[in-house]
């Protein structure tokens, strides 16, 4: 379990920071330009519980919350109480973690000020095998929030105690306080603005949160800060800019395990940033087509200046830029297609001047700065479409790439040269094309096609001998349809074939590339009895197989040469492994009143699979193969004003090892 | 209207075939010397005596996009991490032996038929240029996916269960 002490809010706010820069890699419109809709937050009362039991294989986790918000024209309050558990039968470990953070304030007071007190206890209590350790976290300091200013601003002051012990061999009753180190400090956080707020009224969004604590033991600041501008033109187009940072600075210390027991960890010092600058240009529609354009920069450093040696220094630089072209509804065809290049730059141990000759106090250096890289990638996707009103249609996709490497770093050894050879191409061409052959009348039916192109080309002598074409053929129909009145039956079927082919087979001689094919049906039936009672059935048949491609150009020289070998020889298809799955499953599904939704059911699975045994020339079972019988229960009930709860439980009979498979829910607020 | 269409299709056309001015196309390369693919800490016994196998060992492919490596702690490191690590970890070090061996107590499951979860019980014995040994040994545990792009089997979590930094852990340096 990770408990590390952070500030909570300010842990959510970098969550949303990570997802909007994940958010950001795809092509499309940049995340960071996407103007944000007003989340409206008033004052509210009330009480949000919620629960979330599960088991899976030889886990058990549990959380547990409620939070109490209490609000009246001059006072509010909140207080929660979060509990989590995680229990691991494999690692006979069990990790608990409570806290019970709360704020209480006055509101209105002089000058749109609100003035309150806040407090963060947190308490984890650890065990592994005979050890157990225990670390508490308190945090309480008063919070004054500026309400009226144009921007909204808060800030919080408090101080900071943290207690703990890992090496805790008597119970928890019988541990003193004195038995506990102890360490103290303070904590600062400011948050300025809001992210999803116009600023005075401007199409301008702007918004920081930073958060400081010096302890003894770990001192650690982190901020964020994000402005948005957008400006309609009057032509219908628009023009957007962006800026956002965040930096981490100082160190982390957490209760977790080392050495074979809990134990009190303290992160080495790692101060890591994050900037990003975009611009992007949105046109109203032209002809009949909407373009876009975006250009940004982003850069990302990581050092760690203490642990010097752990030279995990590097620096990451990202020069995008994106246009996109769709075609307006009133268009003849559905279009969509976008094109991104990215010119990407890693230095490790960046700004740190090496030799190019190794000697023995830099030579690891040296070794870790071959890693460093020069990159474009270009990223090309494609979408049209043709759909007649009566369902009829087809639309072709095609997604292509190229992801270009270079490792420009090397030194000299014994006047011998060192350098990566890892310089190469990957290329990456999908294409897609969906027929829906009938009218939707008729049911639901598409028949497609499906190819890609993969390949992987290392450009230097010395790896060049690994690189591989991959080609995978798929071909597949899908059909639904209601067969009676409360019966609808669906059926998909596929094939794939997966092909390698290595660039130089004469240097991969007794070393034939793998290939592998599947087959695959799922028929589904549903069928309503009573309006109370539905059955539904399911049967996935799959056959798959690899293996390799035994081709005349992959022998080796010796067969090569035994010509009475070579007189009676043709390429083949030698299958390593061949499975045969067979699933059945078969629920049934009762809604005795309008909230309550049950389901009874169990799957069967049968995996037969079998490996070629090279020494008595035959198929053997496989270590992977056995059964498997999956009793289910399904069960959730809404209970009105918000309160509902879930329950799935399925207990996995398998030949191998049975396992539950188990999640328990219930949330509300009342 | 029809000449707006017309100038709309023809704009999309050359927007498609942005494709065919050769950036998609492969850069020469030099002739081979060599075949033998890198993978100094022995990966592919993870999938012997299976019937599956890592077809592809570079790391970028034996290696999920989405690739968690999680340590006893919970502690989450993704994969451009993890495969910094290894490639600065195999340059200073070298390693002697890995042994990757199949954990009795924790057979592997057969999730699906493009999941598979493989319970190993790793050992692992490196020296730097000193000739100082570093050795690890305890549980680890593989999430398999099988990617059908580059059709291979990849490893998209693995969860190592070694009390504090192993050699694989991003936070492991050489002392």
């Amino acid at each position: 379990m990770r408990a590390v002490i952070v500030h909570k809010g300010f842990c959510f706010i970098m969550l949303l920071g990570m997802i909007a820069a994940i958010g950001a890699q795809g092509i499309g419109w940049n995340a960071g330009l996407v103007i944000p809709e007003r989340v409206s937050v008033g004052d509210s009362n009330g009480i949000h519980f919620g629960a979330q039991q599960g088991l899976y294989i030889k886990k058990f986790t549990s959380k547990d919350s409620v939070l109490v918000n209490k609000n009246t024209g001059n006072y509010g309050l909140r207080q929660s109480a979060d509990y989590s558990l995680t229990n691991d039968y494999w690692l006979l470990s069990q990790e608990h973690s409570f806290d019970l953070s709360g704020e209480i304030e006055k509101k209105h007071l002089p000058l749109g000020i609100s003035c309150g007190l806040e407090w963060s206890p947190v308490f984890l209590y650890n065990t592994h095998s005979s050890v157990k350790s225990l670390l508490g976290s308190f945090e309480l300091g008063p919070v004054v929030r500026f309400e009226s200013f144009p921007v909204p601003v808060a800030v919080h002051v408090g101080g900071a105690l943290r207690a703990w012990n890992d090496s805790l061999y008597s119970s928890l009753s019988q541990m003193s306080y004195m038995d506990l180190q102890k360490d103290k400090g303070m904590y600062a956080a400011m948050e300025i603005g809001r992210h999803d707020e116009r600023l005075f009224n401007l199409p301008l969004f702007a918004s920081f949160t930073g958060y400081g604590r010096s302890m003894s033991t770990s001192k650690l600041i982190a901020a964020t800060g994000s402005v948005l501008a957008y400006q309609p033109l009057d032509n219908g187009d628009s023009l957007f800019g962006a800026y956002s940072d965040s930096l981490l600075n100082g160190r982390n210390a957490f209760l977790g395990q080392s050495g074979a027991k809990p134990h009190f960890i303290e992160d080495p010092l790692k101060i890591e940033r994050s900037y990003q600058l975009s611009a992007g240009y949105k046109g109203a529609a032209k002809l009949f087509l909407e373009p876009s354009l975006l250009f940004s920069y982003s850069e990302h450093t990581l050092s760690y200046p203490i642990e010097t040696n752990l030279l995990s220094d590097r620096k990451n630089t990202d020069y995008s830029a994106v246009a996109l072209l769709s075609a307006v509804p009133s268009f003849p065809l559905s279009y969509n297609g976008g094109i991104k290049i990215d010119w990407e730059n890693e230095d490790k141990l960046y700004g740190k001047t090496l030799s190019t000759v190794a000697n023995a106090t830099d030579e690891d250096s040296l070794k870790i700065n071959l890693e460093d890289y020069d990159a474009y990638r270009i990223t090309m996707t494609q979408a049209v479409s043709k759909f007649w009103a009566n369902g009829i249609g087809l639309e072709y996709d095609f997604d292509i790439s190229r992801f270009t490497r270079n490792y420009p770093n090397y030194y000299t050894k014994n006047s011998d040269t060192v350098r990566n050879t890892n310089d190469n191409d990957l290329i990456v061409n999908k294409q897609k094309l969906t027929v829906v052959p009938i009218p939707s009348v008729w049911g639901n039916a598409t028949l497609y096609y499906e190819f890609s192109k993969n390949l992987s080309n290392y450009i230097r002598k010395e790896k060049s001998g690994q690189n591989t074409i991959d080609w995978l053929y798929r071909v597949g129909a899908t059909y639904k349809n209601t067969v009676f009145a409360r019966c609808t039956v669906s059926e998909a079927v596929s094939a794939d074939a997966k092909v390698t082919r290595y660039a130089f087979p004469s240097i991969n001689r007794g070393n034939p590339p793998p290939y592998s094919r599947k087959f695959t049906s799922l028929t589904v039936l549903n069928t309503s009895i009573t309006k109370k009672i539905s059955i539904s059935a399911e049967i996935n048949e799959t056959y798959s197989d690899n293996g390799t491609l035994n081709s005349r150009e992959y022998l080796d020289t010796i067969k090569l040469a035994d010509p009475e070998f070579m007189k009676t020889y043709q390429d083949y298809y030698a299958i390593d492994e061949k499975l045969m799955m067979h699933t059945i499953k078969f629920a049934c599904i009762v809604n005795p009143v309008d909230s309550w939704y049950t389901t009874l059911g169990c799957a069967y699975l049968l995996n037969d699979a079998k490996i070629y045994d090279i020494l008595t020339n035959t198929y053997g079972t496989s270590p992977s193969a056995g059964r498997r019988v999956s009793p289910f229960f399904k069960l959730s009930k809404v209970l009105g004003k918000g309160i509902g709860g879930n329950a799935e439980i399925t207990y996995n009979f398998d030949t191998n090892e049975s396992f539950w498979d188990v999640l328990i829910s219930i949330s509300g607020e009342f | 209207m029809v000449l707006q269409r017309l100038l709309s299709a023809i704009a999309i056309c050359v927007f498609f075939n942005v494709f065919s001015c050769g950036i998609f196309s492969p850069r020469p390369v030099e002739n081979p010397i060599s075949t033998i693919p890198d993978d100094p800490f022995n990966f592919a016994s993870i999938l012997w005596n299976t019937g599956k196998n890592f077809s592809k060992l570079e790391y970028t492919d034996l290696f999920d996009q989405s690739l968690e490596y999680i340590d006893i702690n919970g502690r989450v490191y993704y994969k451009n991490e993890v495969i910094n690590h290894l490639n600065t970890t195999q340059r200073r070090l070298t390693v002697q032996s890995v042994v990757w061996a199949k954990d009795t107590a924790s057979p592997d499951l057969v999730i699906s038929d493009t999941t598979y979860i493989a319970n190993r019980i790793y050992s692992v014995s490196l020296v730097d240029t000193l000739q100082k040994t570093y050795a690890f040994s305890d549980k680890a545990s593989f999430k398999l996916g099988y990617n059908s792009t580059i059709n291979a089997w990849t490893i998209f979590e693995w969860v190592d269960k070694f009390p504090g930094y192993s050699v694989f852990h991003p936070l492991f340096s050489p002392q």
